[in-house]
């Protein structure tokens, strides 16, 4: 199999017959992975269609401008990319506050149950961590965000809730997610953000990029209805405090 | 159901914002060429239960795809042709048997709106069709069809209901998780397409195929055509309006050109492997 180096990570490149390709680190989830797919995603290739990121992989979906000699030009860039955002180091993000209220959370018993822990004592942790964005994924404006602690993960549900609000938060294994649009939902609801994280169907549809940082703000019920009807946005909401 | 598509957006699955677009490229391109559009042009595309439309104005329009017998007035109209209709003409199908998709394209630019590039519907994001919906009772569709040239067009179809389908099957990122008596039953056994299949994914029925693993770790990207096997051990293939990324193994993919075969509710899906 192919690989390249980026410092000391090994970047393997699996090609399904000139149909994708599949860019991976050796049996371990790395910091660099998803900087990587940004960098390959803003590089729009004349090659690919579709750059897919997420914490382990990148995938290009490739067209047929595509042949084998553009490895070399994705080496080329990752290395670009890696010497001038130093991707090993983790350049810092923005962070952002993200009042959230937890008094709607309806999965409230199942985290008690997995964690073996109040709603208060979870509450007060959560509080206390700073969230990175690590991907996008699964749905429009959907946020994967990580720093949850292995005691505070909980298992996904068993059946699926059929229908979620829109800036719902959950908890699905190792990931804190935060749901933009209504969905059916297998994680965990904890309660609901104020404000929007998507920008659909502005580009980019994201308010956030992969490596922000997030710290929840606890807000109640009324707060909740307050912030939702004023003219506040996540950004303009942030520039203030 | 109906709705606006057209061939889709590109370049935005890192935003977890799909494909989505017309599920039968050549029968979309033939509706378009039919009425004299550009073969990529919006038309609409309706699914098991068809629509009625009542014309405004005069139009020029075509129908492919299968039939669900489409009557202009009081009488039935052919396929793969030009079609005049009057203002005041009324065009309405009917839910038939083994009939899933049609289209209906109309000479001119269809209304609606257009988000990032496409008219194409996607309703979980409201992207696209009118106001992000699928069609419904009383909406009003615009067409710009100022320019209106003649054409005359009819395609000769030597139409035979297609039951069974053979497609490629390539090995996916986690193929080897497959034990040998499920590699045995894919390659040997016949799926049928489930009735639970829609836009984002084609589920398939048949004998349960057994990995040591149903739940990846992470979750990993996932592209239209890709085979995913779910803890019920049935595969599902991952269509236009499907999830970018997703953690259940991708035992496979198959071609984007071969997407069109596995649209059809009961029909019979063998894998075959060069």
């Amino acid at each position: 199999m192919q690989y390249f180096q980026l410092g000391n990570h090994k970047i393997y490149i699996e090609n399904y017959n000139n149909d994708f390709l599949i860019l991976k680190e050796a049996n371990s989830i790395s910091k660099i992975i998803p900087q990587l797919g940004q960098a390959l995603f803003e590089a729009k290739f004349k090659f690919t269609d579709e750059v897919i990121s997420t914490e382990t992989e990148v995938c290009l979906k490739l067209n047929q401008n595509y042949s084998s000699k553009e490895i070399y030009e994705i080496i080329n860039m990752s290395v670009k990319a890696f010497d001038k955002k130093n991707l090993n180091k983790q350049t810092p993000g923005k962070t952002y506050n993200l009042p959230v209220c937890f008094e709607s959370g309806t999965d409230w018993n199942l985290i008690e149950d997995n964690c073996k822990t109040t709603t208060e004592k979870y509450i007060n942790e959560i509080l206390n961590i700073e969230f990175t964005l690590a991907m996008y994924g699964f749905l429009p404006g959907f946020l994967y965000l990580t720093g949850l602690p292995p005691h505070m993960q909980c298992k996904r549900k068993s059946s699926p809730t059929k229908i979620i609000p829109p800036n719902s938060l959950a908890i699905g294994a190792q990931y804190l997610g935060l749901y933009s649009i209504p969905s059916p939902a297998g994680w965990n609801i904890i309660g609901s953000s104020a404000f929007t994280v998507s920008n659909v169907p502005k580009l980019p549809p994201n308010l956030l990029k992969v490596g922000d940082k997030i710290k929840l703000k606890r807000i109640t019920q009324d707060e909740l209805t307050i912030l939702q009807s004023s003219d506040h946005n996540l950004i303009s909401y942030n520039a203030k405090s | 159901m109906t709705s606006i598509q057209d061939k889709g957006r590109i370049g935005l699955s890192y935003y977890a914002i799909p494909n989505s677009g017309y599920m039968l490229p050549s029968k979309a391109e033939l509706a378009n060429f039919l009425v004299g559009n550009k073969k990529n042009d919006a038309l609409l595309e309706c699914t098991l239960i068809p629509p009625q439309l009542e014309f405004i104005d005069d139009n020029c329009l075509s129908i492919t795809g299968d039939d669900f017998n489409f009557m202009v007035n009081d009488s039935k109209v052919s396929r793969n042709k030009t079609i005049y209709v009057k203002k005041g003409d009324t065009l309405k199908g009917s839910p038939q048997k083994n009939a899933h998709l049609a289209y209906i394209a109309f000479q001119g630019k269809l209304g609606g709106q257009k988000h990032y590039a496409s008219q194409s519907t996607y309703a979980n994001a409201n992207l696209g069709g009118i106001n992000g919906m699928f069609l419904k009772e009383g909406d009003i569709i615009s067409i710009d069809n100022k320019n209106l040239s003649h054409v005359n067009r009819k395609i000769k179809e030597n139409w035979t209901e297609v039951t069974k389908e053979i497609i490629q099957f390539h090995k996916g990122p986690e193929f080897k998780f497959l034990d040998n008596k499920s590699l045995s039953i894919l390659f040997n056994s016949e799926y049928k397409i489930s009735s639970s299949s829609n836009r984002m994914g084609a589920r398939l029925e048949g004998s349960r195929l057994t990995t040591k693993n149903y739940q990846l770790e992470h979750s990993v990207p996932v592209l239209p055509g890709f085979i995913q096997l779910p803890p019920s051990g049935q595969p599902i293939i991952v269509l236009k309006d499907g999830q970018t990324t997703g953690g259940y193994p991708r035992i496979g993919y198959i071609n984007i050109q071969d997407l069109e075969k596995v649209v059809g509710i009961g029909k019979t899906i063998i894998f075959k492997q060069l």
